[in-house]
């Protein structure tokens, strides 16, 4: 099966006010389909409606309508035992790393918790072994293990955030502007670690950021978000060389063009 | 006639329990008035700490030692009362993260028309009027509706527009910008551009630019400095540094950009991280031997520019 995760016309409103109600619609009829070992590119500016359409996917939000397959599954009828499969297999990766990772636990404590919650591992001994080898993996050293999230750089949370994911052998990673906190160094060495892990281990992410360069390097479909609209999807030469929407082209325009800076 | 600040031999650091951590490291540097000097780094490299380290806004854990000059004013002789006057009249402040650098219980009009009282004799309603007029230049159509609201009300956008209105109430000479565009989209960050584009052609500032953000420094900057663990390791024009970077821990930032071919710098070589030599040693791909035995020197350019690696010596 080539389709994993198909969304079918999904939105998703917010009403604010109780005299005069306000209808927001944060995600309005978005369609897309992830293909296995692939890269989805959502890129869109603030405000777009992205983090909803991420939230709707791990089920953290309903949907206000539409529905979204999981290997063909409708993921809102799923049973709770089935859910937490789901769970598994689909791994987000969040903005800021040090905000995923519980201040109060060692690293290797939170590793440990997660790879117990699914009951992954034997033992404590090979959850270890299994964790020593995926910390090699993303590459990053042992002694980690032992440290507290704030005594490690971000670069090193944002790895190890994808370590904890990776240990639970997902399918599909969400990633949410997995290196907006970053320096670009650490950033180029994260996008590196991310293409070399989808090529190992067939991988399919869902790539969420405001940065078109970026899309443009690690996408092979690129989907582009409009005040919850999805204005353009199409292969990655497409959108980046021959974009057809208006805002498709304003974003390329505002990458390579500064002076084009209004003031609204 | 706007001075230029001066530093001389300034360090920065912190005592920790495993000693000294220096944030800057023995810095020397002129930044001339009526430029825009831009001051790029990875996180962790000082160059925060540099800018606040110009207005005395540094936590009192630091430890400072070396001069910094406004002019004939030494700023770490001067008492406290003198440098409050300077502080926002003649040097502003663009700090960081807009969102939390205003007071989310204060009206916006309260926050910038104190900005305005504080240094200049002048009634609530001339305050008022002017901050009105400031919000406009900033592109704020209707000022008077976002004087009555509250920062958390604002976009991250608007939010950072606000604070870069504030640093210039008082038409300070010199104005210090501490990563204007950090985490903000293409957009956005094209607006800020265009800000600070308009601030230096109307008031006629110099400027201090801190950035990560390469684009932004190369577009918006007369010149760069490069810092790397609190020692400015490359400076010149930022045409020059941004196309044809001499050392390689620039070369590296630079080719780790997403238009220039994402390729990571080296993580640091376990074998070469106890030395005595350049900072950059044990992640530089060009080292030699020497480089972990000697510190380099600053080596001149023939384009004008100064360069801390012994390739150039």
């Amino acid at each position: 099966m080539n389709k994993v995760l198909e969304l079918d016309a999904v939105s998703r409103n917010f009403t604010s006010g109780i005299f005069r109600t306000h209808t927001t619609w944060a995600v309005d009829h978005v369609s897309f389909t992830l293909e296995r070992g692939k890269t989805f590119g959502l890129v869109g500016n603030s405000g777009c409606g992205k983090t909803t359409l991420s939230r709707i996917i791990t089920r953290v939000l309903r949907p206000t309508s539409g529905s979204i397959r999981f290997e063909g599954e409708d993921i809102a009828r799923l049973d709770r035992r089935q859910c937490k499969t789901y769970h598994r297999r689909v791994q987000i990766i969040f903005q800021n790393p040090e905000a995923s990772l519980d201040p109060s636990m060692r690293i290797r404590d939170s590793l440990l918790e997660a790879m117990a919650i699914h009951h992954l591992g034997e033992s404590k001994e090979a959850r270890m072994e299994k964790i020593r080898a995926t910390l090699r993996q993303v590459g990053l050293p042992d002694y980690l293990l032992s440290r507290y999230p704030h005594q490690i750089s971000g670069g090193e949370g944002q790895r190890l955030v994808i370590c904890r994911a990776l240990l639970l052998e997902p399918e599909v990673l969400l990633l949410d502007e997995p290196t907006s906190m970053l320096d670009v160094s650490v950033q180029a060495s994260i996008m590196n670690l991310l293409r070399d892990l989808q090529q190992e281990l067939g991988l399919t992410y869902l790539y969420i950021t405001h940065d078109i360069e970026l899309l443009g390097w690690i996408s092979h479909t690129i989907g582009v978000m409009q005040k919850g609209r999805l204005v353009e999807v199409g292969s990655r030469d497409q959108v980046m060389d021959a974009p057809v929407h208006p805002y498709t082209k304003e974003l390329l325009y505002s990458y390579t063009h500064w002076e084009g800076g209004t003031i609204p | 006639m706007v001075p230029d600040i001066e530093i001389q031999h300034l360090s920065v650091y912190f005592d920790t329990a495993q000693g000294p951590v220096y944030a800057v490291n023995d810095l020397s540097t002129i930044f001339r008035a009526g430029r825009i000097s831009g001051v790029i780094g990875e996180s962790g490299s000082g160059k925060s700490v540099m800018g606040m380290s110009l207005l005395r806004l540094l936590p009192n854990t630091a430890r400072v030692t070396g001069k910094c000059f406004f002019g004939p004013h030494e700023l770490y002789s001067m008492p406290l009362r003198q440098l409050r006057k300077l502080r926002g009249a003649a040097i502003g402040l663009i700090p960081q993260n807009p969102g939390t650098s205003l007071d989310p219980v204060m009206k916006l009009r309260r926050q910038l028309t104190e900005a305005i009282t504080t240094h200049g004799k002048r009634s609530r309603k001339e305050a008022e009027a002017q901050a009105a007029k400031l919000l406009q230049q900033f592109g704020f159509e209707e000022p008077e509706r976002i004087l009555n609201q509250y920062s958390f009300q604002m976009s991250g956008g608007m939010n950072q527009r606000l604070v870069s209105a504030l640093g210039l109430a008082c038409r300070p000479g010199w104005v210090i910008a501490d990563e204007p565009t950090k985490g903000l989209d293409a957009v956005i960050r094209n607006q800020v551009y265009t800000v600070l584009r308009q601030i230096y052609a109307e008031h006629h500032c110099s400027m201090i630019v801190i950035t990560h953000d390469l684009a932004l420094a190369r577009r918006l900057c007369d010149d760069i400095r490069v810092l790397y663990m609190g020692q400015i390791i490359e400076q010149g024009t930022a045409e020059e540094v941004m196309e044809h970077p001499y050392h390689p821990y620039t070369a590296g930032l630079i080719y780790s950009l997403p238009s220039r071919g994402m390729v990571p710098i080296p993580l640091p070589d376990p074998n070469r991280l106890s030395h005595s030599g350049c900072p950059f040693y044990p992640r530089c791909p060009k080292a030699t031997a020497r480089c972990g035995k000697e510190k380099p020197g600053d080596y001149l350019l023939p384009t004008g520019g100064k360069v801390r690696c012994f390739l150039y010596e």
